[in-house]
């Protein structure tokens, strides 16, 4: 089952790299069969939960969001405490990604996704060091997540403080197409949140 | 047909399916892999399997995974099993 979840998430995350979407559909499809297999026969191991990380982001774009943060726990809790470098970054992707689950759902997952934020945003300065492209992109992900929060929770603790510190690595990294691709999304959100609505 | 049961019953990447039992990398370098590894022997070519199975009426041939541009059309090929095909042969397992 390890290596089926590993073989089923590369064909999917090519998929959804690519933009081929009813690809990606059809292995998401079959990324959704292996992962209740796995959760029936209860198995985990590095490549079923990566598997499960992965396809909850593309349930979470169909709305899913209970069965994405379901999958996206399961990941954090298994590859989180760990130090190998596959590990961290699984484990700080999957925090941002369940922040951006979490943060339209109310005042205590918007909570949870600062604290979640608070967990990736240590280790995306950590990863800096090694390679300023992914960490760039990691940085600017965190801020997307940061600023979505500050717009409807404004007055949550460390919510500004740590967007701060986020905002200033993101402005000491390099800019990559995928860290500009981020910002300007942020740019045209904020442009739409300030316009005012048409009668 | 072991690994296609588990796996949905519509639309089961042949080449996917055929790679699994061959692929024995070391876990460490599988994080490092960029794109799916395709095993494509010439002395075991996954179709005769796929013609083996038909003539015994154990899958159809599907349509086709929409292409990409990393693979060739040859493993985009898919197949169909009967689902309670699929439980037999998990149960055998």
């Amino acid at each position: 089952m390890d290596l089926l979840a590993w073989h089923v998430q590369k064909w999917m995350f090519v998929a959804v790299e690519l933009g081929i979407h009813e690809r990606a559909l059809i292995m998401a499809a079959h990324a959704e069969v292996v992962e209740a297999h796995a959760g029936r026969m209860k198995l985990s191991s590095d490549f079923i939960e990566f598997l499960r990380g992965n396809l909850a982001v593309i349930l979470f774009r169909q709305n899913r969001k209970q069965e994405a943060r379901r999958m996206l726990r399961a990941e954090i809790a298994h590859f989180q405490g760990r130090h190998d470098e596959a590990a961290e970054l699984v484990t700080c992707q999957a925090c941002i990604q369940l922040a951006q689950v979490l943060a339209d759902d109310g005042v205590a997952e918007a909570e949870e996704a600062v604290r979640l934020l608070e967990t990736a945003y240590p280790r995306a300065r950590e990863f800096a060091l090694d390679g300023a492209e992914g960490a760039a992109f990691l940085a600017a992900e965190i801020y997307s997540a940061l600023t979505h929060l500050e717009r409807e929770y404004g007055e949550l603790r460390q919510l500004g403080a740590l967007t701060a510190v986020v905002e200033d690595l993101t402005r000491r990294l390099p800019v990559t197409d995928l860290s500009q691709a981020v910002r300007v999304n942020i740019e045209i959100t904020e442009v739409h949140a300030r316009a005012p609505r048409l009668p | 047909m072991m690994v296609s049961a588990y796996l949905g019953p519509r639309q089961v990447p042949v080449y996917l399916a055929a790679s699994v039992p061959e692929v024995d990398i070391d876990p460490v370098a599988m994080w490092r892999v960029p794109v799916p590894i395709v095993a494509d022997r010439p002395n075991c070519p996954p179709g005769e399997a796929v013609r083996v199975l038909r003539g015994q009426s154990l899958v159809a041939v599907d349509r086709a995974l929409p292409a990409d541009e990393v693979s060739s059309a040859a493993h985009d090929s898919t197949i169909a099993i009967n689902s309670v095909l699929q439980e037999v042969v998990r149960a055998a397992a």
